[in-house]
């Protein structure tokens, strides 16, 4: 590998397993076994010419867009909740989710005219949603157990996040309608593409790749 | 209390960055001035349909406007300097006789911070050439800017070349609806491959511009231009405008301008141009060090029609470029002049 080293940011939590996977089949490397057998942030793979850090997910589109990592994998819904400088080259197709509205299975409907009070830590996702359907909502920003928000009263609906509907169903609530469907992206820093063009062009498609045999194993 | 603090989105420039900027600009004035390019001073305000004429819909609401209290008129912050060249030139064809090589150094200004904690003032200094158009001028402004980042300091800096309508005649040939078209643009901004390729299926025009759309994404790093040249043969417009960035590299290079790279999938800015476009990138800047472009179209809309190119260079991010290359080699130079005996 010619060249400085370049920097990936893997997000904590569910997505380290797949995006793991991911860059094991493409390139050799596992950021999480290089992660798991050191207790420091940041573990390198000369051979890949690549450094991996370990960054909370909320915060990986925020290294990589000030150039702290030129590469990251950041979950469409906090893309578009907080739009970035960054290019968005490749869907790698894990941690699929959805950005719901939902509503109490027993609520009944808002009489005419009445603005409708929408519980959400998804504050411009929600506000646009509403917008763009006409609807003038109320957006109530909540940091946590957004769920409990219309069986406590503070809500006539949630805008949330969920992969199988359980603790929606759980509280009692039912999916009214999809606000995004959401899966994990590969985000580059603009200026990181332009320094580092032809290696970070091979990395994509390498990883291109192998999310391409992972989105059709069943047609074998 | 007294409140000292300024509008947000402004700073002061204190004594040390101060002066790396002037160094800066006075480097960058010599190179223009040595390739035959004249200093021009241009005043802060403008009409704003002098501003307007040079500006796309979107731009416009980034620019700050206010009402003379005397006259009623609307005038406006320059937030670019371009299309102040362009009225200019139009305006005194007595004293600017085509071609005309201009250049210029001064602040530009926006209504709104572009992303929280960018400066909304950032210093240029840039040339423009009036009035000149076809290879040998593309190739002129891509040799004064290498020698400019050279003479800077930046001689490792990327020097990246697209083209203002290469994405244009691809996205037009793949007969998309309206709505498909703006989401095509927005997600070639992303380089998002996998939307230009779902766009493409619903696409109506040419099979050749339909499969070279998802391409347009990854049409950068080496053997882009060769690439390019394949997925085009059949997209007449995109292979005229290959035609020409590969003429103006052909000349450039002939002029001692090496490793120039290609993104012909790059949209970034490109307002008013029409052909050829670059930029300079450099480490520890958080965005392009410079950028430009040749606009044939721009000059008649100020009644003085004809070809020109130009660019301009940020002096703020060329200058965090520098003091992060050069931040052990500076404080060295700082602690010997303090250790300098008396």
């Amino acid at each position: 590998m010619n060249g400085e080293i370049i920097t990936v940011a893997v997000p904590k939590g569910r997505l380290l397993e797949e995006s793991s996977a991911l860059f094991e089949r493409a390139l050799g490397v596992s950021p999480k076994k290089l992660l798991d057998g050191t207790r420091k942030l940041a573990a390198d793979a000369p051979e890949a010419g690549l450094r991996f850090i370990s960054i909370r997910a909320a915060d990986v589109a925020s290294y990589v867009e000030h150039g702290a990592a030129a590469v990251g994998i950041v979950g469409l819904d906090i893309l578009r909740e907080e739009p970035r400088d960054l290019y968005e080259p490749l869907d790698l197709g894990i941690g699929r989710c959805t950005v719901i509205v939902a509503r109490h299975r027993d609520a009944k409907p808002l009489p005419r005219g009445v603005a409708p009070r929408v519980a959400t830590k998804y504050l411009s996702l929600a506000a646009h949603h509403f917008a763009k359907k006409g609807i003038p909502a109320e957006i109530i920003p909540l940091h946590g157990s957004i769920e409990v928000a219309p069986s406590l009263g503070l809500a006539d609906a949630i805008v949330d996040i969920t992969e199988t509907g359980e603790t929606l169903r759980a509280n009692g609530l039912v999916i009214e309608e999809t606000v995004l469907d959401v899966s994990a992206r590969l985000v580059v820093n603009r200026v990181a593409l332009k320094l580092h063009a032809e290696r970070l062009r091979r990395l994509i498609a390498a990883l291109r790749r192998v999310c391409g045999e992972a989105a059709a194993p069943k047609v074998r | 209390m007294l409140d000292l603090s300024l509008p947000s989105g402004l700073r002061d420039l204190l004594p040390d960055h101060s002066a790396h900027l002037a160094e800066l600009s006075a480097k960058l004035q010599e190179v223009f001035s040595r390739f035959g390019y004249r200093r021009v001073f241009l005043p802060t305000l403008e009409r704003l349909d002098v501003v307007e004429r040079g500006l796309s819909a979107a731009a416009l609401a980034d620019v700050m406007k206010f009402v003379e209290p005397g006259s009623g008129e609307v005038v406006a912050i320059r937030p670019d300097i371009t299309p102040q060249i362009a009225r200019l030139y139009a305006a005194r064809p007595d004293a600017l006789p085509s071609p005309a090589r201009l250049c210029y150094d001064g602040p530009v200004l926006r209504a709104r911070e572009a992303r929280a904690g960018r400066p909304r003032e950032v210093y240029q200094a840039g040339v423009e050439l009036l009035g000149a158009g076809g290879p040998s001028a593309d190739a002129e402004a891509l040799v004064v800017l290498a020698r400019a980042l050279e003479r800077v300091g930046l001689g490792a800096a990327v020097l990246e070349v697209g083209h203002a309508r290469f994405a244009h005649a691809v996205i037009d040939g793949a007969g998309l609806a309206p709505k498909g078209r703006a989401a095509a643009w927005e997600a070639l901004s992303r380089k998002d491959e996998d939307a230009l390729a779902a766009l493409a299926k619903k696409g109506r025009g040419e099979a050749a511009a339909r499969a070279a759309l998802p391409e347009l994404a990854t049409l950068y790093g080496d053997g882009a231009l060769s690439r390019a040249r394949k997925l085009v043969r059949d997209v007449p417009g995109a292979a005229t405008s290959l035609g020409q960035v590969e003429a103006a590299l052909r000349i450039a290079r002939r002029r001692g301008v090496k490793d120039v790279s290609v993104d012909l999938g790059e949209t970034r800015g490109l307002g008013y141009y029409t052909g050829i476009t670059f930029a300079g990138y450099a480490p520890g800047a958080g965005s392009a060090v410079a950028a430009g472009g040749r606009y044939d179209e721009l000059l008649e809309r100020f009644g003085r029609p004809g070809p020109a190119i130009g660019f301009a260079v940020d002096l703020e991010f060329a200058t965090q470029a520098l003091e992060r290359a050069n931040g052990r080699a500076g404080e060295r130079t700082a602690r010997s002049r303090r250790s300098r005996p008396r």
